[in-house]
């Protein structure tokens, strides 16, 4: 098969969980590998908060392809370039942080999707098509079907707008990034406070409108992680390798140095 | 700048275990931050089992340096020229791998000391140093008292000799990797065998009667580490990162699964 599935899109289309790993320390294409190995359905190299450049990123993603592990990128920033480029490299999808506007979210989809959805600029031959020569059409429309936008609401004013931005043709998730968004309302960290809750439940109220999918990131306690898959977030950022390594690291120091010699 | 001091060494004269942060996947810079803020003594650069360059090592060695965590190297042979460059590079210790006599840890003491113990050959502004250019008998007299030279023990033959080779002056740490050992003997992943207990003992009282200090590689069973370290072991393999990484982040999909 030619095409590479796009693992993440079909497992929350059957209305499954999709757990994501969020890379912001390995830099070696057998990440997905490892996160496979794991149980994740999607990595996320983290080119927000991690130094990464375009290449090292577009390598793990190609080699993510033949894995079955989905690789979603989230970009740095609003521009067209961070998002075409590396869906050009390999990436199933991209997370376009702190969207504010639904201009900003039309935009977002107009970088992502080929016409008639956008106005990708048409690549040639694709990592996400094994390179296979397709006609231009079957590229656009392949490539738009298995392309996924996610969409960052990080600020109490974006998740207002969350019904009218899960409106727009060609977003595919919306996703709160609890700790900004909980920053933003003078609530760090609190992730079982009222009014986080009630973000919660406006998006994803929203995105069951719209026929579109929920994203939860940086909650990992049952109490509130719980509530919020109870309530219909399937897109989940799960956690990364660098607090994965520290945790596992600490556990064993912590072992280690209280044996009485 | 003078000496920057070897961490390690300092807790195995106390009588203090020392264990390592392992490096397999990470290939940047911040490692020695990281295993210091995460409480470990050493940072293992695996250049048997793991793809880093000279470069790439001595970078991370150096950096290693100005944390307080030990870089130690394995070394992928015992040729001189695997020892000496990442000695030159910032390295605070190499371990040779598969050794398994008195001749084989000779030579890699005389690649890892300058004269009068062995033969490595002078540099000077080294990271060991902060950079700084230092008299050379300076130099060689303070890094030979502060480069650990550890050679492992991983055959029947090498435990045999465990109390010559550990007589050999310059080699600081005998270290049994336990894996390559057992199945050498037959009895692969078997860390609780007797015959790897037998091994073990061996290896130490060999330690103890020369003043050197016992190594261990390859158990991360917390019993059977423990119960190691009560025998005598001090300097042993914590862990790497991958391990570390894929332990958590199974525990991590395991539990969101279960939450629906």
């Amino acid at each position: 098969m030619t095409m590479k599935p796009n693992i993440l899109k079909q497992k929350l289309v059957a209305g499954k969980m999709g757990l994501g790993f969020s890379v912001n320390y390995l830099r070696t294409p057998d990440v997905s590998k490892i996160a496979s190995a794991c149980g994740y359905d999607w990595i996320k190299p983290d080119m927000e908060h991690a130094t990464y450049d375009i290449d090292m990123v577009s390598q793990m993603c190609m080699s993510a392809l033949d894995v079955g592990c989905s690789p979603i990128v989230r970009v740095p920033g609003k521009q067209h370039f961070h998002a075409s480029r590396i869906l050009d490299g390999g990436a199933q999808g991209v997370i376009i942080p702190h969207v504010d506007s639904v201009e900003e979210a039309k935009a977002a989809v107009d970088w992502c999707k080929f016409p008639p959805i956008g106005h990708r600029s048409s690549p040639g031959p694709v990592p996400q098509l094994s390179y296979s020569k397709y006609n231009l059409a079957d590229t656009m429309r392949l490539c738009n079907e298995n392309t996924l936008v996610v969409i960052m609401l990080e600020t109490w004013d974006a998740i207002q707008l969350a019904d009218d931005i899960a409106a727009i043709k060609g977003v595919d998730v919306l996703h709160i990034g609890s700790n900004d968004l909980s920053a933003d309302m003078g609530i760090p960290g609190q992730y079982g406070h009222e009014k986080l809750i009630e973000c919660y439940k406006i998006m994803t109220d929203a995105c069951k409108k719209h026929g579109k999918f929920a994203g939860m990131g940086g909650i990992y306690d049952e109490e509130n992680a719980s509530r919020y898959i109870k309530m219909g977030c399937r897109f989940i950022n799960s956690g990364g390798d660098l607090g994965f390594m520290t945790a596992g690291a600490n556990k064993r120091s912590h072992f280690l140095n209280n044996i009485e010699i | 700048m003078s000496l920057i001091p070897n961490i390690t060494k300092d807790k195995l004269v106390d009588g203090k275990i020392a264990f390592c942060f392992g490096l397999r996947v990470g290939r940047t810079v911040n490692a020695g931050m990281i295993a210091r803020t995460c409480n470990f003594d050493w940072l293992f650069i695996d250049m048997e089992h793991g793809t880093f360059d000279v470069d790439l090592t001595c970078q991370i060695a150096s950096t290693c340096l100005n944390t307080g965590v030990t870089p130690i190297v394995r070394i992928p042979g015992h040729q001189h020229f695997h020892i000496a460059r990442v000695l030159d590079g910032g390295a605070q210790g190499i371990i040779a791998p598969h050794v398994d006599n008195v001749d084989q840890a000779k030579a890699i003491v005389c690649a890892a000391k300058y004269p009068p113990i062995g033969k490595r050959s002078m540099s000077n502004n080294l990271p060991q140093f902060g950079m700084k250019q230092m008299p050379g008998g300076d130099l060689a007299q303070q890094l030979n008292q502060n480069t650990l030279v550890i050679v492992m023990l991983e055959t029947p033959e090498a435990i045999n000799n465990a109390e010559a080779i550990a007589d050999v002056e310059g080699v600081d740490v005998l270290m049994i990797g336990t894996n390559d050992l057992c199945a050498e003997m037959g009895i692969p992943g078997q860390f609780d065998n007797e015959r790897t207990v037998d091994a073990y003992t061996k290896m130490i009282k060999a330690c103890q009667n020369t003043g050197k200090f016992a190594g261990m590689g390859g158990i991360y069973e917390h019993k059977l580490m423990e119960k190691y370290i009560k025998m005598g072991v001090r300097f042993l393999l914590g862990g790497a990162d991958l391990g570390f990484i894929m332990s958590e982040a199974t525990m991590r999909s395991k539990f969101l699964r279960n939450l629906v």
